[in-house]
């Protein structure tokens, strides 16, 4: 069974382990969630403006791409900056991953609904950080089992929560 | 919120750019989208290629049923859940016959307590206590079985013992269920009952679709003939719970009777007026809640029907053996 890491797996891995193992698994969260249907609908209604929207490589969702003067950059849209350690290994994965391809790229992660924009960088302790995190990803999903359910503060809003506590 | 869309009618059913049309003698329907969870087609209605592509991009299931109200098959889209590992593991645990008879027991166990459960609602004076014994006994016995053959006999037989309650539960004098007959139903009773399973198994089979289960494996239904089976193992759950105490209080209310039937070639039907009711007694079921221990809040029988899904993706998986839901 592949088990893949993906920028989503190590977003993920930063709020619960278990909601890591099962997208790892190819087993996906309910698609009806609100807070999904929410997220589904900022990515599509945000900056429309960008030439390059959305490019998909193994592992990887780039939400948006394009120059700004001589640098390249990577965007990931979110919908609130609740998750920001996750969202900085999720993009300095896919800078990461770029670079394995010949791309050089700045990230910046996105707020549109708080007008915020923080920039991130594949330097030194950025890579320090993304393999340890990789690391510590790949541990885990090689788990045979999925790890217990704990409840935390994102469950309700989860869209693992019908499958956890059911 | 999205809901199951009823049709009756006959015409014609299209897409119209991001809604769904419903053209008939009548004139014309807008139905959005986004609205629809699922359609369940008892008309005779038209459909083209566009609309099933219109409906397999937004994950929308067409169930239908022919002019009597038998199921005649569902319009799955294509799989947009798929999980190669769920489904391996629920071959695994259908190969597995040590597996596979864990769950269907467990199948067959929920169902007959529920039944039990069913049956006290109606044990005024006691006077159901030797058939709720008689139950409780072959669920003692389920253990006992070393086959999935024997769980569906022992089923069988319990189930007829329940059967021959139906006559006391409901108090007008004109329904008898006397035995069960199907394809077609030989009496009225016989005819409600089919229909709310039919209903049953599809709204259970959409439910199944928004998880990551296969619902062509079934564990006490035998996967065969590539039919569906899985809504059927998890319908029992839900049979004596849902549509039986339906059929009680429609009859009971007398908002259905004797009249809204009519006779077919070799049986009973529902005419289309006493559907109609059904089907909106059903959906309304369907939308009463009850709280849940385990996610703290209040769900809807529809969305019960889908976590029994979850728990079983969790016994496969052997997160969390699997309980059925006992209602």
């Amino acid at each position: 069974m592949s088990k893949m890491i993906t920028g989503t797996v190590l977003l993920s891995f930063t709020v619960c382990e278990r909601e890591a193992w099962l997208i790892a698994h190819q087993i996906e969260p309910e698609q009806s969630n609100p807070f999904i249907e929410i997220g589904r609908l900022i990515h599509a209604e945000s900056y429309r403006k960008n030439q390059i929207r959305e490019i998909a490589l193994p592992g990887i969702k780039i939400d948006m791409i394009y120059s700004q003067g001589q640098v390249t950059v990577v965007g990931e849209i979110k919908k609130s900056s609740k998750f920001l350690k996750g969202a900085r290994l999720q993009l300095l994965y896919y800078l990461s991953e770029l670079k394995k391809r010949g791309v050089h790229a700045a990230g910046k992660i996105m707020i549109p609904k708080e007008k915020k924009q923080i920039d991130i960088n594949l330097d030194d302790q950025g890579i320090k950080d993304l393999n340890q995190a990789i690391e510590n990803v790949e541990k885990l999903v090689s788990l045979p089992k999925i790890p217990q359910k704990i409840r935390n503060a994102f469950c309700t809003k989860c869209g693992y929560e019908q499958f956890c506590w059911s | 919120m999205a809901e199951p869309v009823y049709i009756f009618s006959d015409g014609t059913l299209k897409r119209k750019e991001n809604t769904i049309m419903l053209e008939t003698q009548s004139g014309k329907k807008h139905i959005p989208v986004e609205n629809v969870s699922e359609i369940k087609i008892f008309g005779e209605v038209d459909i083209n290629k566009r609309l099933l592509e219109f409906l397999t991009q937004k994950n929308i299931i067409v169930h239908f049923f022919n002019r009597y109200g038998y199921y005649v098959g569902t319009y799955y889209p294509r799989e947009f859940l798929n999980s190669g590992m769920i489904i391996l593991r629920q071959a695994e645990f259908y190969l597995n016959s040590v597996k596979r008879l864990e769950l269907a027991r467990l199948f067959v166990e929920g169902s007959l307590k529920n039944i039990i459960n069913t049956i006290k609602k109606y044990n005024e004076n006691g006077r159901f206590s030797n058939t709720i014994n008689a139950i409780e006994s072959h669920i003692k016995n389920l253990k006992q079985c070393s086959s999935v053959e024997q769980l569906m006999a022992l089923e069988g037989n319990a189930r007829e013992i329940y059967y021959h309650c139906f006559d006391n539960f409901v108090k007008s004098g004109d329904f008898h269920f006397e035995d069960r007959s199907k394809r077609p139903p030989q009496n009225e009773l016989n005819a409600l009952v089919s229909f709310g399973n039919s209903l049953l198994y599809t709204t259970t089979l959409s439910e199944i679709y928004k998880t990551h289960l296969d619902p062509r494996i079934g564990f006490l239904h035998t996967t065969n003939d590539r039919r569906f089976t899985l809504n059927l193992d998890i319908s029992e759950i839900f049979k004596p719970i849902i549509v039986d105490r339906l059929i009680f209080t429609l009859i009971n209310r007398k908002q259905i009777k004797k009249s809204d039937f009519h006779e077919i070639t070799g049986g009973i039907s529902l005419k289309e007026n006493a559907r109609r009711t059904f089907v909106q007694s059903f959906e309304e079921k369907l939308k009463d809640t009850i709280y849940h221990s385990g996610l703290k809040r209040k769900v809807s029988f529809r969305t019960l029907i889908r976590t029994e899904a979850y728990k079983i993706e969790k016994h496969i998986l052997e997160d969390e053996p699997y309980s059925p839901y006992l209602g």
